[in-house]
């Protein structure tokens, strides 16, 4: 036990294994602010060197990636309003409504805080509460599963805070929009409109980069349009003037009494990103999308949601990053990979020839030790080289936007087609931009809308799976003491909400009647 | 009926009227289009749910209108929707340019030519709207065609 | 619409041509030239077909000439990469590296543009035996417990399959049409998912290959039933076959190289020699010892026989459950 801890110490502390770490969250880093790119694409490129290099360093540069990725999603979400990352969806809402009130570097440093918070928690709760968890995470079946979407489906009225009808109409668009394609269950076409290229669906990350990502492009680019055309008198314009006039660096850092206030928002995402990241096939953009719901319900300032609240950045991107050490519990109690990433790292495990599973850590103690060290000091490297490269990255986007934005297009175009080699996803990618200009014309919110897209696909998988298993019994719905706890809170939360609108004398009453009907 | 008339001029009545058009043709399309049943409550069961909440939405902002809530379009909503399609256009077009010229000149070419477009004197400015484009594609080509090595073709030059 | 897949077509097809057009002259032994030789797969990184692909991918170059890349094109449920092979140059610089789901169901249930005589083998790497499995405390252990059970109560055991179709559920439709069981199929998003069900109690069997649960039957953790196949997987060397059981049920997943119908015989000769030489070099045995590959190649031609049995096979069973007329 000494021995190998020791071994692992060694493998773990090694220079080239701390260089290889450093190189990590570098590219991760850097390839996560690149719309499209994401830190799951840089290990699946890298997979092949895992052949060729020491498992230690190659699990240290893949790490890094990852970590690095994690946080890199949010400094182009709150730049320029565009997600890096699927898991940064949730941190562009205010993050980047923070950049435009004239603090940005507060807000890029919530996120990294948050961000290293929740994924130094999450990994430690990896390494000590692995097989706990992880039977907590095969409790999980189609029951509790349906109960788990469903769930996060009701905290949508979370997000949508006065526009309800509008919030109900969106998350019913993403329904639709994740229905395209082959049904799961059944096997036949449906909704694709007789083109073959939309039987595979939609994928996550054209929809998700277009509908965030392209429309604030075409909305920033014909703002640079019009200001070349010298014809706007229009008050984005006065307002981006006076940040880059009033704008003081001094003023915009962040003093600890924020950083102290935005911890219990903190902590709601990194326990909710720990929670759900153990689950297999939830993933982290719900994780966030739920922590900012949470966070926001359990807020004192409430209000400030969505107008740029350092706590709403803390929460979704603790969230975020807090999947980042649960996700590998299913991987190593069962070999099972939860995720994407989990997926990945399970792959480098059989490409070293270590089988993903509880015997991993019996039959490769040292490196799993190693691992373990790695998982946790590649956290403080992440904060270290972050730290030095914010100010790098927010002058980046400080650049005038006629020079910058046509980058950022090309940028995003180029890493959604290199995402998933798809000619096809770049169309998606550039008519979900269309869609998305469109919706926040006429004031829908497009939270909801993601996050349907997101859950719809499990739900409706998860439900009919139950209903299979329980002959169609809908009470078989009701058989599992996690699913009936699940319903509880909701029910819970949505009459606590309910009660405190009514006190508030908030003019939104259709709320409960609308959840009725939906 | 003072209140109704009001409620035609709203932006917001009409996209309350296309979200409760979509949700209905949605459901006439199951109703009488060509589904095939499946099992476990077929696979018409989710986007049917879907359909029904857009109903729904569609009149809930019709009832937020009647009580004068209604959110107005953007003045330059002309200019925001001529910039979507271009940028549709423009991304279209530097992927069908891919296919002819390869990726480094079809990248550079619409690089220069979209800065150019923003920039008001463009020859002017030659060192942003020329240079740095010139540059960027360097760089991009580096990380996508070096390091990602995606499968589009790579240049017609070098 | 039917514009946007003409200019998808248009796009994939210039995309190689102009990418191979100026081949800077030929390498001496290879008639490939010094180009990159792809290997697209239909599904995402990570999965078997992609880690098999890869130890092809580290020893070919030396045996062929061009570097080999490994390319994932997981759009349009791989339809997308099978496009993209056949609209590619057919020079034999792009190969499809596939199961039988995405090519041979694909071309009879899906609407595409190609027959299942456009193809040709260059070698096939393996065959995977889809095996039925379940956890060790369940009332089923063994093929003959399994058929009692689905005798005494026809339809009420629950088998978890990846996506409907495919290479995991046919061989379950297969056994039914032959003895008449009935079980309640639930369909699952992959072999992870089924796993976790199965080891969660949540449903009674699944299936799967045997790479993915060896070491687990082998640690006691999981029970492996029965092998869809005529010989017993040298990974699972102690699970009997369902022909040994008495049920004539075999259909094994093989994993195969393919280019299009058009490229000249003498390059997939070619082709074939050089991958069969590089995966019989004691580097790739090693490697394909390590991931667990059980690489075993079959020559073009043998491998054309195996996937002509296949297409007929797929077919009949596709025109019985009523999927094809």
């Amino acid at each position: 036990m000494i021995e190998s801890l020791l071994g692992g110490l060694y493998l773990a502390f090694s220079p080239e294994v701390i260089m290889f770490v450093a190189v990590g969250v570098f590219m991760g880093v850097t390839l996560g602010a690149i719309p499209g790119l994401s830190g799951d694409m840089a290990i699946a490129i890298l997979l092949p060197i895992v052949f060729f290099l020491e498992p230690a360093a190659a699990l240290g540069l893949l790490t890094g990636i990852y970590k690095g990725g994690m946080f890199g999603g949010s400094i182009s979400a709150i730049s320029f309003g565009v997600p890096g990352t699927p898991g940064s969806a949730a941190t562009a809402i205010d993050g980047y409504q923070a950049k435009l009130k004239g603090y940005p570097n507060k807000a890029l440093n919530t996120a990294l805080y948050s961000s290293v918070i929740g994924d130094t928690t999450s990994d430690f709760v990896l390494i000590f509460l692995a097989l706990p968890l992880a039977i907590v995470a095969l409790t999980f079946g189609p029951v509790e599963f349906f109960a788990l979407y469903a769930f996060s489906l009701l905290l949508i009225s979370a997000l949508t805070k006065g526009k309800v009808a509008k919030g109900v109409a969106m998350a019913a668009l993403g329904i639709l929009l994740a229905m395209i394609g082959r049904d799961p269950i059944g096997g036949s076409l449906r909704l694709t409109f007789g083109i073959p290229a939309l039987s595979g669906g939609l994928a996550l990350i054209p929809v998700l980069v277009g509908i965030f990502a392209v429309s604030e492009l075409i909305i920033q680019l014909s703002r640079a349009w019009m200001e070349r055309a010298r014809r706007i008198v229009d008050d984005t314009k006065r307002q981006a003037e006076s940040l880059l006039g009033d704008y003081d660096a001094s003023k915009d850092k962040l003093t600890f009494r924020e950083f102290r206030a935005n911890m219990k928002a903190t902590w709601i995402g990194t326990t909710m990103g720990t929670l759900i990241g153990a689950l297999p096939g939830a993933g982290s953009s719900l994780a966030a999308f739920i922590s900012y719901g949470l966070a926001q319900r359990f807020s004192r300032n409430r209000d400030d949601f969505g107008k740029g609240s350092l706590e709403g950045v803390a929460a979704a991107e603790a969230g975020n990053s807090a999947t980042s050490g649960s996700t590998l519990i299913p991987l190593f109690a069962f070999g099972i990979p939860g995720s994407a990433t989990a997926a990945l790292f399970g792959a480098a495990f059989i490409l070293m020839g270590m089988t993903p599973g509880p015997r991993l850590i019996y039959d490769h103690t040292e490196v799993i030790y190693a691992l373990f060290l790695i998982l946790i000091y590649a956290n403080l490297i992440n904060l270290a080289l972050s730290h030095f490269l914010l100010p790098l990255y927010s002058k980046i986007a400080m650049i005038q936007s006629r020079i910058l934005l046509p980058i950022v297009c090309v940028l995003a175009i180029l890493g959604t087609f290199a995402a998933g080699n798809s000619v096809i996803d770049v169309w998606v990618l550039l008519f979900a931009g269309l869609l998305g200009v469109v919706l926040r014309i006429y004031n829908f919110p497009l939270a909801p809308l993601i996050l349907g897209f997101i859950v719809a696909p499990g739900a409706e998988r998860a439900l009919r799976q139950a209903l299979l298993i329980g002959r169609g019994e809908w009470t078989h719905l009701l058989s599992s003491p996690i699913a009936i706890g699940l319903y509880a809170t909701a029910a819970i939360m949505i009459l606590t909400f309910t009660v405190l609108m009514r006190e508030r004398k908030d003019p939104t009453p259709p709320a409960a009647g609308k959840e009725g009907q939906g | 009926m003072n209140i109704l008339t009001r409620a035609l001029t709203r932006t917001d009545f009409y996209t309350g009227l296309v979200t409760i058009l979509v949700g209905v043709v949605g459901l006439l399309d199951i109703a009488y289009g060509n589904w095939r049943p499946g099992p476990g409550l077929g696979p018409h069961a989710f986007p049917q749910l879907a359909y029904i909440a857009l109903i729904c939405a569609g009149l809930g902002i019709w009832v937020d209108v009647l009580r004068g809530k209604s959110d107005d379009p953007p003045s330059n909503l002309r200019i925001i929707l001529s910039t979507g399609i271009g940028l549709v256009a423009v991304g279209m077009g530097m992927f069908w340019l891919i296919g002819k010229l390869g990726f480094v000149v079809s990248v550079a070419i619409t690089l220069i030519g979209a800065s150019c477009l923003l920039t008001r004197e463009p020859l002017k400015h030659w060192p942003s709207t020329i240079l740095v484009p010139i540059i960027s594609t360097a760089v991009i080509w580096a990380l996508f065609v070096q390091l990602i090595n995606i499968p589009l073709p790579r240049a017609l030059l070098f | 619409m039917s514009r946007l897949k003409a200019t998808l077509k248009a796009t994939a097809a210039t995309t190689l041509a102009a990418s191979l057009a100026f081949a800077p002259g030929l390498a001496a032994a290879s008639p490939l030239g010094s180009d990159p030789i792809r290997l697209v797969i239909p599904f995402g990184p990570g999965g078997g077909s992609d880690i098999t692909a890869r130890v092809l991918s580290a020893t070919a170059p030396e045996f062929c000439g061009p570097r080999i890349d490994v390319v994932s094109m997981s759009g349009a449920a791989g339809l997308e990469a099978v496009n993209f092979v056949r609209n590619a140059e057919p020079n034999g610089h792009t190969l499809l590296v596939t199961d039988y789901g995405p090519i041979v169901t694909s071309g009879f249930v899906d609407d595409v543009d190609w027959s299942h005589d456009d193809w040709q083998p260059v070698m096939n790497f393996t065959e995977w035996l889809p095996t039925v499995y379940t956890r060790p405390d369940h009332d089923i252990q063994t093929i003959e417990d399994w058929m009692e059970a689905a005798e005494s109560e026809p339809g009420t055991i629950t088998f978890g399959h990846a996506s409907p179709l495919g290479i995991v559920h046919l061989p379950l439709i297969l056994l039914e049409m032959e003895t008449g069981m009935e079980n309640v199929h639930v369909p699952t998003s992959g072999g992870g998912e089924t796993r976790s069900m199965v080891m969660g109690g949540h449903i009674d069997l699944g299936m799967t290959l045997p790479a993915s649960i060896a070491s687990e039957v082998a640690a006691g953790e999981l029970t492996a039933l029965g092998v869809f196949a005529d010989e017993r997987s040298p990974a699972l060397p102690d699970t009997p076959t369902f022909k040994e059981s008495g049920y004539d049920v075999a259909l094994p997943a093989w994993l195969m190289i393919f280019a299009t119908s058009d490229v000249p015989s003498e390059t997939v000769e070619f082709l074939q020699d050089c991958f069969m030489e590089a995966l019989a070099s004691p580097t790739a045995v090693a490697m394909s010892d390590r991931v667990n590959a059980g690489i075993e190649p079959l020559n073009a031609e043998d491998s054309a026989r195996l996937y002509q049995n296949t297409v007929d096979t797929i077919g009949s069973i596709l025109r019985e459950i009523g999927e094809i007329d």
